[in-house]
């Protein structure tokens, strides 16, 4: 039988691989929205609300998955340790270092851009906080896996 | 630190011949097993800590686990 740290672990992993997918599909459309504004098409526009609005309910959902599984581990510290355990940490250390350097390249590519075009604030912003969060997730399901 | 090419071990051959599995290692050093199979294939250098658990769950001096290379 399956050990119960070994279903929290991929359950984690699932639950992170999720979260990641619908906070990319969410986050997009609102990015070209932002960005193209009134050069959108109504409908296309209607299209990319709805896909966005869509992902964020996925999103939510995983988000609440994931805050019901730190509930389960709170109460039980053995599987909770195991789960955290050094390499796992390692992991997520690298991983935030990737997420730095993401974002850094990120506002570098962002400051020579604004050299060519007029960027909308609003989806540079949202570009960022998209990098930085798909770097670091991304990064720990990669160096996470055997 | 030593680097992951100058350390080899020994973990798949003696956990094997305890007939343990990784999973029921890992339980009881209170790591995941992809801990100990990363560390079995010498992706992951485990701490100090760690190594002793391990030694002292198989019953083995770390030495024994463990190895440097000159």
């Amino acid at each position: 039988m399956e050990h119960r740290i070994e279903q929290l672990d991929r359950t984690r992993r699932r639950t992170l691989l999720g979260f990641l997918v619908a906070f990319v599909a969410w986050q997009t459309p609102t990015i070209v929205q932002e960005a193209l504004g009134a050069a959108v098409p109504a409908s296309l526009g209607r299209g990319l609300a709805g896909l966005a609005a869509l992902a964020g309910a996925v999103w939510v959902f995983y988000a609440i998955r994931l805050v019901l599984l730190r509930r389960e581990l709170a109460r039980d510290s053995e599987a909770a340790a195991a789960l955290d355990d050094e390499r796992v940490r390692q992991v997520r250390a690298r991983s935030l270092a990737f997420a730095f350097w993401a974002l850094v390249v990120y506002l570098a590519a962002v400051r020579l851009a604004t050299f060519a075009a007029d960027l909308a604030a609003g989806a540079v912003a949202l570009g960022g906080l998209l990098v930085a969060a798909a770097a670091a997730l991304g990064a720990f399901l990669v160096l996470d896996r055997e | 630190m030593a680097d992951r090419g100058e350390l080899s071990n020994r973990l798949k051959v003696l956990r094997a011949e305890r007939d343990l599995t990784q999973e029921e290692l890992a339980r009881r050093v209170r790591v995941t097993r992809k801990t100990i199979n990363t560390v079995e294939r010498g992706v992951f250098v485990p701490s100090t800590v760690l190594a002793l658990r391990l030694a002292r769950e198989l019953g083995v001096p770390v030495e024994e686990i463990f190895q440097l290379h000159d």
